[in-house]
């Protein structure tokens, strides 16, 4: 039963692993044969300035995406749980945005975040509060892509639904009985009983996090010449310039070895953390 | 929550590339004149060809024009850009398409990689004259002493300026005077416009910058690298002075970031656009533009002045496409036969015709081909002026200053050349660095690309 997919493994995810590796240590254009180089490019990971930012870069816009992302699907996916009538319909209309292409979000909200006519602060014009510029004040840049990246939650909102739906009423009645008031039984019942869950959508939502790429993409580096130059270049972009703008092959290797590594260490991290947050059913 | 990276991309392709290259190995001899040929119109077989799409009348006529003169011959399109990871990807695979069509500033970043046929053979056995194209055209074209593509279309900027805003601030024409950078200040200042609120209600002069920095750069005597493609000189005092000067011209209407929230909301393909909802004054854009605004604004009153070096000289930058053959093209011959069908004076004056009858109450600009004697059939045999100084004196200057044009030399690092200047000059625009702190470090970026290109 496993071998066709044990055979995909190995033929389109784990062979090209090693071959990228084999190729982090090479001089590689696509074209020409690979010319070893030793640790060159390995070095040169420790003192690109621009790698450096992009790393930056990335990190903080999953210091803020993943939060948000968890805090929001969360309240969406309870306030699902709440409604009886129309409950179809909310879940169709939170899911729509997550099938979303991902160019086309990425040009929607370009104008949507737009300083001068966007409606993101046309709202906050109304409010009183002078919008910024998400899509031009290097500052505000990143802020901008976070927001941007909140409109495709329909998964994990669904996920949260399906995992709220599975915690046992009783517990509820019991509390209530008990005299818990919704806030308690939201942090002593709803969180433990999905716990297991909630880690779940950390880990992918970090992992997505850190390889963000398509919208940003779109947003700002679809025309070479006019991008908004450092302050939107994630990893992954980079990434992508070094090997299909230079073809810097056995650079882009390397790099995609650094984003696995950081990506095992910030799972790991994860995982121990898990151990004393997240209660299993069952679990001794 | 789908993982929306590119590493599943990246990580496949690089084992079917090393698989290929170990497969092929790498090498391969490059056909002499002797044992090239270039079919006949009897041919038969399939061309493939990436880059090119026939969904516009320019394309389209011409295409149609190969098909009723090779009727054995199948094409088979694959429109939009050129994909790099596809191309590459095909190319060490071994199996590229038969011909590609691509912006000729990328061309030698895939020529110094072995990715392209050198066609000085093909060329010759063709009987294909070269000598026809512009020099400007060509420039690129040629690597390493080899000639890798035919050019076509020239591409010009010039600025376009609009009449009204330049009457309500009282300045003439002869204001617009790119050599004279004093003169061009106070302009700006003429023609900006910034509401109570601090934003931009027109933009006086737009450089353009960074996509036009090298047209500043040429204008005050300075060079991104140097002719041989192998030094950069992005700190020499005139490309300093140049991008200094240039990247001022946006404090006029509130600095670069009130520009960038402006300027992406102009409807620049449609009726309107910034000329014509007097959204600037002066801008540097290209030459199709003005096909653009003859197609959707045909009574815009705007005017067309010729950009000026500090010596006082008409200038020029040109862009364009070119055709040019994979490595391990299987119908080099046929594809040859095709470019040089393609670019011939009959077939662009025929091509012309077809979009002088598809105008519908639009304005004919000209086609601007790359190939001297097909611009000139196509402006004896088909244009005919339109009765609208705007548009027809514009169409004079383009015709006037197809040979004032200057275009970056060939070099192994092309595209991170662009890169490296643009990062630059967007630091100094958004006053990050000095001028001459950002492209003494873009300058060292670029020297180290084309040092060490692979």
């Amino acid at each position: 039963m496993l071998s066709p997919w044990i055979f995909g493994f190995l033929i389109f995810t784990l062979g090209p692993m090693i071959v990228s590796l084999a190729l982090s240590f090479t001089r590689y254009d696509v074209i020409n044969p690979p010319e070893f180089i030793g640790l060159k490019n390995w070095a040169l990971l420790f003192s690109d300035p621009l790698l450096l930012k992009s790393l930056q870069n990335t990190f903080f816009f999953a210091a803020l995406h993943v939060p948000f992302a968890i805090a929001i699907a969360l309240a969406l996916a309870l306030l699902l749980d709440q409604i009886s009538r129309g409950a179809g319909f909310f879940r169709t209309v939170f899911y729509l945005p997550s099938i979303t292409p991902a160019v086309a979000t990425g040009i929607l909200w370009l104008w949507l975040l737009n300083p001068q006519v966007g409606i993101v602060n046309q709202f906050l014009h109304l409010l009183h509060i002078p919008g910024p510029g998400w899509t031009t004040d290097p500052n505000w840049i990143k802020p901008g892509i976070v927001l941007m990246s909140l409109w495709g939650l329909g998964n994990t909102v669904v996920i949260y639904f399906a995992a709220l739906r599975q915690v046992p009423n009783e517990l509820y009645e019991a509390a209530r009985v008990d005299g818990a008031k919704p806030w308690a039984q939201f942090f002593r019942i709803t969180v433990p009983m999905i716990s297991g869950t909630l880690f779940y959508t950390l880990v992918i939502n970090t992992i997505f996090a850190l390889q963000y790429f398509t919208e940003v993409y779109t947003m700002f580096f679809r025309g070479q010449e006019s991008g908004v130059s450092e302050d939107a270049l994630f990893y992954v972009i980079y990434l992508f310039r070094q090997s299909f703008e230079y073809f810097h092959m056995g650079y882009a290797s390397a790099m995609a070895w650094l984003l696995f590594a950081i990506i095992v260490v910030v799972t790991l991290v994860q995982v121990g953390f898990s151990r004393k947050f997240v209660y299993y059913e069952g679990a001794s | 929550m789908t993982a929306k990276s590119i590493g599943w991309r990246v990580w496949p392709l690089a084992l079917a590339a090393l698989i290929a290259v170990a497969a092929c190995g790498g090498g391969g001899s490059q056909s002499s004149s002797q044992n090239v040929k270039i079919p006949d119109k009897t041919a038969s077989g399939t061309l493939q060809i990436w880059g090119f799409g026939d969904d516009n009348v320019t394309a389209k006529s011409r295409l149609d024009a190969f098909k009723a003169a090779y009727p054995n011959v199948k094409i088979e399109l694959t429109p939009g850009s050129l994909d790099p990871q596809k191309f590459l990807s095909a190319v060490a695979a071994g199996s590229p398409p038969d011909l590609v069509n691509l912006n000729r500033a990328k061309l030698s970043t895939y020529a110094n990689r072995n990715a392209l046929t050198p066609l000085d053979d093909y060329f010759s056995a063709a009987k294909l004259d070269t000598s026809q194209f512009r020099s400007a055209a060509m420039k690129p074209l040629q690597v390493n002493g080899k000639t890798y593509g035919v050019p076509e279309f020239n591409n010009v900027i010039v600025a376009y300026v609009n009449n009204k805003a330049l009457k309500e601030a009282g300045a003439q024409l002869s204001d617009v005077d790119f050599s004279n950078w004093q003169k061009l200040s106070d302009l700006n200042r003429k023609l900006s416009k910034v509401g109570p609120d601090g934003k931009p209600q027109r933009v006086g002069i737009d450089p353009k910058l960074p996509e036009f920095t090298p047209l500043w750069v040429y204008g005050n005597n300075g060079k991104i690298i140097s002719d041989d493609g192998k030094k950069a000189l992005l700190d020499s005092k005139q490309t300093i002075d140049a991008v200094s000067y240039a990247a001022g011209l946006r404090d006029g209407y509130g600095g670069q970031q009130a520009y960038d929230a402006y300027s992406q909301t102009w409807d620049i393909f449609g009726k309107g656009n910034p000329i014509a909802a007097d959204q600037i004054g002066v801008t540097l854009f290209e030459q199709w533009w003005l096909a653009t605004i003859g197609k959707v604004s045909p009574n815009a009153d705007f005017s067309i002045v010729p950009f000026k070096a500090r010596n006082g000289k008409e200038l020029t930058y040109a862009d364009g496409n070119s055709w040019a053959v994979p490595k391990g093209s299987k119908n080099a011959g046929l594809a040859t036969a095709f470019m040089k069908f393609m670019t011939d004076p009959d077939t662009w004056v025929l091509s012309a015709k077809a979009n002088v009858a598809s105008l519908q109450g639009g304005v004919f600009t000209g086609i601007y081909t790359a190939n001297t004697k097909a611009d000139k059939r196509i402006f004896d045999e088909v244009y005919k002026p339109s009765g609208k100084a705007s548009f027809d004196d514009a169409v004079k200057i383009f015709q006037r200053i197809q040979d004032e044009a200057v275009t970056l030399p060939p070099s192994a690092a092309g595209n991170e050349v662009v890169q490296d200047y643009t990062d630059a000059v967007r630091n100094v625009l958004l006053k990050r660095q000095p001028a001459d702190a950002a492209m003494r470090a873009g300058n060292q970026k670029i020297q180290a690309a084309l040092t060490n290109p692979g």
